[in-house]
């Protein structure tokens, strides 16, 4: 967990982040198998369904242009 | 809202000046209307709309007993989200930096003559967080509205510092750069310079320093 945030929980050497709101996750990181092997064992503990890439997070909607390295919220 | 004229401003100009408070009670009717416009802004500025943060913290100032002239103005920043609904926030992975800027009217308020300042703090080129409110204390001077300002940003900045360096991010934090624009604000967060106009500022406001 992070101190300034509670809501905001870190994994240090694997650098995966969990941002939470009540029932909604959002899952980042660098590293694609870390995430995967988060998402699979949270779904071992919990009963959760896993929307892939995020799309909108609270109404936020995301959209991402990779190539350019830009992230758009609106 | 879709056939609706779009607006290019969120607000009237001079408008904090014209909408005055309500001086006969409003029908319960348009007070509810009034709130749930309000609540809807409320909920647009929090997500991704830094924009309407003014208009939002000024109208909300007359949620009880609002005016016809205060509901036109909640229409009015409707039609301007209308109009600028594509408008978002970027951020740009190339662009590392984080900052923050802040500034404040002064006595603007006509009810209470207090000062509105707000701030904003930008990282990777976006902005990431925001605030417009009304200050606590009447300012004397516009030295002091924005000197109010800094501080409520500083301790923003604070607490900003503190989440960025957990989660391992580490440029502009040492120390973190915040742009004013008050020459003798500016001033006074350099030097305590103790003459006639500034001997009233204390401790809450000097923490800044």
């Amino acid at each position: 967990m992070i101190p300034a945030d509670e809501c905001l929980y870190w994994h240090p050497q694997k650098g995966v982040y969990v941002a939470t709101h009540v029932d909604d996750f959002l899952i980042l990181g660098a590293n694609g198998n870390a995430i995967q092997e988060l998402k699979n064992q949270l779904s071992n503990r919990f009963t959760m369904k896993d929307l892939g890439q995020c799309h909108t997070f609270l109404g936020i909607e995301i959209l991402r242009d990779r190539p350019n390295r830009k992230i758009h919220l609106s | 809202m879709e056939s609706a004229v779009g607006k290019l401003t969120p607000m009237e100009v001079n408008s904090i000046r014209m909408l005055k408070a309500n001086t006969e009670q409003a029908s319960e009717e348009n007070t509810k209307l009034f709130q749930s416009i309000i609540g809807s802004l409320m909920y647009t500025m929090i997500q991704t709309r830094p924009d309407i943060a003014f208009t939002i913290c000024f109208l909300s100032r007359f949620l009880a007993n609002p005016t016809a002239a205060h509901l036109q103005a909640a229409h009015r920043a409707l039609r301007y989200l209308a109009h600028t609904k594509t408008l978002g926030i970027t951020y740009n992975g190339r662009k590392k930096g984080f900052k923050g800027v802040s500034d404040s009217d002064w006595g603007a308020d006509m009810d209470t003559r207090s000062s509105t300042s707000g701030y904003l703090f930008f990282l990777y080129g976006g902005v990431i967080t925001w605030k417009s409110g009304r200050q606590k204390t009447v300012a004397l001077s516009s030295t002091e509205a924005e000197y109010y300002g800094l501080s409520n940003a500083t301790r923003e900045a604070l607490w900003l510092r503190s989440l960025l360096k957990s989660l391992g991010y580490d440029e502009g934090l040492d120390p973190v750069v915040i742009e004013g624009d008050n020459q003798g604000s500016l001033a006074l967060t350099e030097n305590l310079e103790f003459h006639q106009r500034t001997k009233h500022i204390d401790i809450k406001h000097h923490f800044l320093r």
